[in-house]
Parts: structure tokens; sequence; C-alpha cells
């Protein structure tokens, strides 16, 4: 049975690692929950972005959970921001499609085409 | 919306929305089966025009579309299963939203993935606190933001491995005072020897 105590643990062991630059951010990432993205399986769409994100080490990018985007029938939607507010949106995102999302477009800047809203309108 | 636990992170988002600092999730069985799970927050409340149009889904105060269906739907799921949802909110004070169900009801909905919905809810907090409690007849389990995020120290809690173990730890001891089923099925054959 887990406790608190195994997080001070995990804590300790990764203080040890962790690297102290400071980052800007690079892009923002955005999800939208809102009751059209969370039935549509935004929450593992969600939990994917963050762990990849995380497993990759991108600190230079946050994800962040937002409300309706406004495209209900085409949830759930991924926004991408870079620093001069240019906006990506992808649609239909699956779990799969998020993990590439990190590898392709948010570690080495390559637009995932296929599944851009565009597609799909 | 398939299970409890989606119910659940879909409400609080109406909390954040309303600026809310603290939000208060229970989910609480009592001694007959019936389960009440309710959302309390302190963020700006409804009037009264708005809190009496809350659970119709063709009210919204959001302005990217013209339904909300976020209430109707957790109102739809308590009734189905001989619940009731009752909201009772103050401008400048907060909302609570209650909603019942009977347990053992054929059509009751199932809780779901909760740790996933509360680790995911603790790992976006950034100003809020959030505090669930589950409690069932066999024990209760708390977890709060503000634990965690204490135990945590500098380490952020959106870590994949930070993010995994909460879901973990949560789902765990979920599990641990559910499933009180076993206990009834034992009595059964107890009292049939």
């Amino acid at each position: 049975m887990k406790s608190l105590s195994d997080l001070k643990k995990m804590r300790d062991e990764m203080t040890k690692k962790m690297s102290l630059r400071e980052t800007k951010n690079r892009l923002r990432v955005v999800v939208g929950m809102a009751t059209c993205g969370i039935t549509a399986g935004a929450r593992p769409v969600l939990s994917a972005l963050l762990e990849e994100v995380s497993k990759k080490e991108l600190t230079d990018v946050v994800v962040t959970q937002v409300g309706c985007i406004g495209e209900c029938a085409l949830e759930p939607i991924v926004e991408v921001y870079d620093t001069q507010g240019n906006r990506t949106t992808y649609a239909k995102v699956s779990p799969e499609i998020a993990r590439r999302i990190v590898e392709e477009h948010l570690a080495n800047n390559r637009v995932l085409t296929s599944h851009l809203i565009a597609n799909f309108k | 919306m398939t299970d409890w636990s989606l119910h659940i992170l879909d409400l609080v988002q109406n909390a954040l929305v309303a600026k809310a600092s603290k939000i208060n999730i229970e989910f609480v069985e009592d001694s007959l089966g019936k389960r009440t799970i309710s959302i309390e927050d302190n963020g700006v409340g409804m009037d009264e025009e708005t809190a009496v149009h809350a659970l119709s889904p063709f009210y919204t105060t959001r302005s990217t579309r013209k339904v909300g269906l976020g209430i109707s739907f957790f109102a739809q799921s308590c009734e189905q299963s001989g619940g009731v949802v009752r909201i009772t909110s103050k401008k400048g004070i907060g909302t609570k939203i209650t909603g019942t169900y009977q347990g053992n009801h054929i059509d009751a909905l199932e809780i779901g993935n909760m740790g996933e919905t509360i680790s995911l809810l603790i790992a976006g907090s950034t100003q809020e606190t959030i505090r669930y409690h589950h409690k069932t007849m066999r024990g209760e389990f708390t977890v709060s933001s503000e634990e965690i995020k204490e135990s945590l120290g500098d380490i952020s809690p959106t870590n994949h491995e930070v993010l995994s173990w909460m879901r973990e730890y949560i789902n765990e001891h979920i599990e641990q005072i559910e499933g009180g089923t076993y206990e009834i099925v034992e009595r059964f054959e107890e009292n049939a020897r």
C-alpha cells in the first residue's frame, strides 16, 4: 500500500538528478477539458501529453487545461501555442496521437499535418 | 459520461471557472447503500436566476456555445439510479452541488478511474486547494493537493513518475474501502450453513 512517505523518497531521489537550469517556455499546449472534451476522451489525452512531455524532459513546454474551445464535435482538441502566439490546432486526438504530437511537434518542431483540425471540417 | 470520475472532473471545471481557491470533493456511502457525491467551492457563486436555471441543458453562462450539458448529464446519471441533484449557491460565497444515487441500483454508474481524475486536478492546480474525501462503510480516505505539494517540495506534480504514483496511490486506497460485496456474500454463506 502506497503512503505519502513514498513521495518524500521520490522527491529526494529526483532532487539529486534535477537540472537547475532555468528555461523559458517555448511552447504552451492546451487541452479542452469542458463537458464536450471529457466525454470525447480528453482525460487520457491530457495524461498522455503530461507523461510524454515529462519523460522527454521538455522543460520548456507547459501543458494546461482549458474549457470549451468551441468545436465540440471535433474533441478531444489539443492546441499548441508558440511564443509569438501562433496557434496549431489538432482535432480528434487520441492518447496515441497525443504521444506523436509530443514526439513530432513539441520535441522536433514538425507539425503533424494529418491531424490538424482543417482535415476534419 | 460513462462513470462518476468523469462527472467529477467535469463538475470541478465549473468551480475552476468560478475562480474558486478551495474545492472540496466528497464521495460518501451511508449504511443503506445510498451514495452522495458533492463538490463544494468558494468561487464567485450564482445569483438566484442562474442557480434556478443551472439544471437546464439550454442554459449556460459560457459564450462559446449555447448549451451547458455538464450539470444536466450529472442529474441524469443520478436520477437513472434512484437519486437527485441539489444545488445551493450564494453570490460571493460559493456553490455546492450534491448528487445522490443508490449504489446497488442496476443502472448505477461505476466509480471509474478516480485516481486519474484527482491526480490530474492536483497536477493542474496552481492557486487552488483540492481535497478529495472517499468514505464507505469499510473505511475512509482523504487526499489533498496541499499535502501532496508539501511532500513534493520543489518537484512538480506534473512529473510523470509523480503523476502515476498519485493515480495508483488514490486508486489503491479507494479499492481497499470499496468492494464491500465480499463481506456480504460471506455473511450470507454463514447464515446458510
